[in-house]
């Protein structure tokens, strides 16, 4: 499982450690709905951060970001449940 | 196994809701009690193991003093867990008091002070849940699962340990009318509003519903509703009455269509009772048409109204499945049905259809209805083309009444607003221009029902005999299924620093609707509310502003209230007689962008 390997070393956050910091913060900023910091394990379905139109949001962020085009199967909750998550699924395409 | 069982062996022996999971009754209807009785993605119990660990929960209920009558809130995310929850404290003798885990902890602490809590389940993974318990108050309380979050709370608390010491308990004997659950919902003022279900009622409900739906043993029904949504009803009380079994969709899993259908595939269920928005996001976002779901014979939708085009993409994504509308407020939970044998054709709303067995209709045309508000959820073509005649479809228009024996018993202390929608004779209220009995006779019924709920639904009547919703008498709403009451809102809305007045308004197609809100920011010179210190009143930016308010808003109702965005405008649209017109400020602010 590549979001299990990738939460091992938080401070990594996957092979690209910017754009770990860039997604936070996006998040953080344009798509959190309660006041706190988004680190790279927070759950951010169960701490109410993140609704289904904010999953969404950042599925279309990363694709523009990445230049990529994500595949809605791929688009489950083992994916997308933290940045961790975001940035393993990402590694493992 | 096999056959379908009668509603006479169903409801045999059966007086309460605790009585469900008793493995002899369960026996009795066929079911294996090694089977699988529930599972999510995390695991699968059998009949054998719901039996011990509800015991278990439920003599740890006991322990901390919960009694016949007692309401005990339970605050759970969806999981067996939650399921088990339930069921523990209806075999205490407890009435099941569900809180919404994703709500803020403020509207939590109201909804306990208003039931008068003797206890509390508590999900330790929710968010917010130590802020929960600490605003109720010193409540004993029961934490499920590991929190994520480290913290203490000053209340006892007995964990997964203590719990796990414990041994069976004998089932508490309730009597029928023994209240079973509250459901809440937040009323206009905005003070949380108690729908009180006995153990008669919701058995009343579950079995009407497993008999028309011919659940068996064989079928496993996907839960959508979170416990505080009355359609959680059906997974809840109807599975077990026929044996079947409950595949629990979790909350993070609801956030994400493809994890829903590789859920509803791997769980290979058979019936799932969901709302237009979810079935339209599962169209729109995964490869719904590829996949098999072979197991999927019956999806139920209600709460909502959904598009007929919507309707007709999802009927082609999945031929094999039978689409039904469910209508009921959850007062009733359920009295109408109207299956779609075929993809409609037109532009006409589907019909809610007609008195299901267990409840009979009373359609009203209204004497006194000078203070009709009605919000139209189908424009009034749609309306009329199921009619020839303009004037005969006004003419067929009235306000629906209910009577049944899966009525609640009225709002929770709240008797002089219990009166005015329990009446007992929809003729006292103008012309009834319609009227049908379901198929059970009340006149026999050992639960028979006396009195006639008044819905606040106005419904049209076609010359098929079939209704039709076509709106509220009042400014409630609905959003993913559940009801929002607008004036509730624009309550929050007043409060918000920096706001002179602000009005909610529902917006967006009827499958992905939600509230947006409309403001006018209070003069410069206005003095900024200092007593909440975290929204600023000094911001000279209206996108900054609006995104204060709508965090606001967020903090003080629950997520489907919430506005989704917020409009900064100069005045609101008034009526010549100086109202605010919600319909009229959304189409200025849709005229501006």
């Amino acid at each position: 499982m590549t979001s299990s390997d990738s939460t091992t070393d938080t401070s990594s956050a996957g092979s690209d450690p910017a754009l770990a910091r860039e997604l936070a913060a996006f998040i953080e900023s344009e798509v959190s709905q309660v006041d706190a910091p988004i680190e790279p394990d927070t759950d951010l379905l169960l701490s109410g951060a993140v609704d289904s139109l904010g999953v969404m949001v950042i599925v279309d962020w990363i694709e523009r970001r990445q230049g990529i085009r994500i595949d809605p199967g791929d688009v489950v909750l083992e994916h997308f449940q933290s940045v961790s998550a975001m940035l393993g699924y990402l590694d493992a395409r | 196994m096999g056959e379908r069982a009668p509603k006479s062996t169903l409801t045999e022996r059966v007086r309460s809701l605790s009585e469900l999971i008793e493995a002899d009754r369960l026996r009795s209807i066929g079911v294996d009690l090694d089977a699988t009785a529930m599972i999510d993605a995390e695991r699968s119990v059998s009949w054998n193991e719901v039996d011990r660990e509800v015991g278990a929960l439920a003599s740890a209920l006991a322990s901390i003093g919960v009694r016949r009558h007692d309401r005990v809130g339970v605050r759970m995310l969806k999981s067996v867990d939650s399921f088990l929850a339930v069921h523990a404290i209806l075999r205490a003798g407890g009435v099941v008091v569900p809180l919404d885990p994703m709500s803020p902890p403020d509207a939590g602490r109201r909804v306990a002070a208003d039931a008068h809590l003797t206890a509390l389940v508590v999900d330790a993974r929710a968010p917010h849940h130590i802020r929960f318990i600490d605003a109720v108050g010193p409540t004993p309380t029961i934490l499920r699962g590991t929190a994520t979050s480290p913290g203490s709370v000053e209340a006892p608390v007995l964990d997964a340990d203590d719990v796990a010491g414990f041994g069976p308990l004998t089932p508490v004997a309730n009597r029928p009318d023994d209240a079973a659950y509250v459901i809440y919902t937040s009323g206009s003022t905005g003070d949380p509003k108690g729908i009180v279900h006995t153990h008669g009622s919701a058995l009343a409900y579950a079995t009407a519903a497993a008999v028309e739906y011919e659940l068996t043993a064989h079928d496993r029904l996907a839960n959508f509703a979170p416990l505080h949504f009355d359609q959680s009803t059906f997974e809840l009380y109807s599975a077990p009455l026929a044996g079947a079994s409950v595949a629990v969709i979790g909350d993070a899993q609801l956030r994400f269509p493809a994890s829903i259908v590789d859920f509803l595939d791997e769980t290979a269920s058979t019936v799932w009772y969901t709302v237009p928005s979810l079935l339209s996001q599962l169209e729109q976002r995964t490869d719904l048409a590829e996949r098999d779901l072979a197991s999927l014979r019956l999806v139920l939708y209600g709460g909502e109204s959904f598009a007929p085009d919507a309707v007709r993409r999802f009927m082609a994504a999945v031929p094999g499945v039978t689409l039904s509308n469910v209508y009921g407020p959850a007062e009733v939970n359920q009295c109408t049905r109207y299956d779609l044998a075929e993809a409609p054709t037109g532009d006409a709303a589907i019909p809610i259809g007609r008195a299901w067995s267990a409840a009979d209709t009373a359609v009203v045309r209204i004497d006194d209805d000078s203070d009709t508000v009605a919000v139209p959820e189908t424009d009034t073509a749609a309306v009329s083309e199921t009619e020839t005649d303009g004037r005969a479809a006004a003419d067929r228009v009235g306000e629906l009444f209910v009577r049944s024996a899966t009525a609640m018993r009225g709002y929770w202390h709240r008797a002089d607003l219990t009166a005015t929608v329990l009446v007992e004779n929809p003729a006292d209220f103008g012309e009834v221009i319609d009227r049908r009995d379901g198929r059970i006779d009340h006149a026999t019924h050992e639960n028979s029902p006396q009195q006639w709920l008044r819905t606040g639904d106005l419904v049209s009547v076609g010359q098929d005999g079939l209704m039709r919703f076509i709106g509220r008498r009042d400014h409630q709403v609905k959003v993913r299924g559940q009801r929002v009451e607008l004036e509730m809102v624009d309550t929050v809305l007043a409060s918000a620093p920096g706001v002179a007045e602000g009005v909610a308004v529902v917006d967006g197609p009827p499958d992905a609707r939600s509230i947006v809100a409309i403001v006018v920011r209070a003069e410069p010179g206005d003095p900024p509310d200092v007593q909440t210190g975290d929204v600023r009143s000094d911001m000279t930016n209206d996108e900054d502003f609006a995104r204060s308010v709508r965090e606001y808003a967020a903090g003080r109702v629950p997520p489907v209230a919430a506005p989704s965005a917020v409009h900064v405008v100069d005045r609101l649209a008034r009526t010549t007689t100086g109202k605010v017109s919600r319909r009229e400020s959304l189409a200025a602010v849709a005229a501006m962008m």
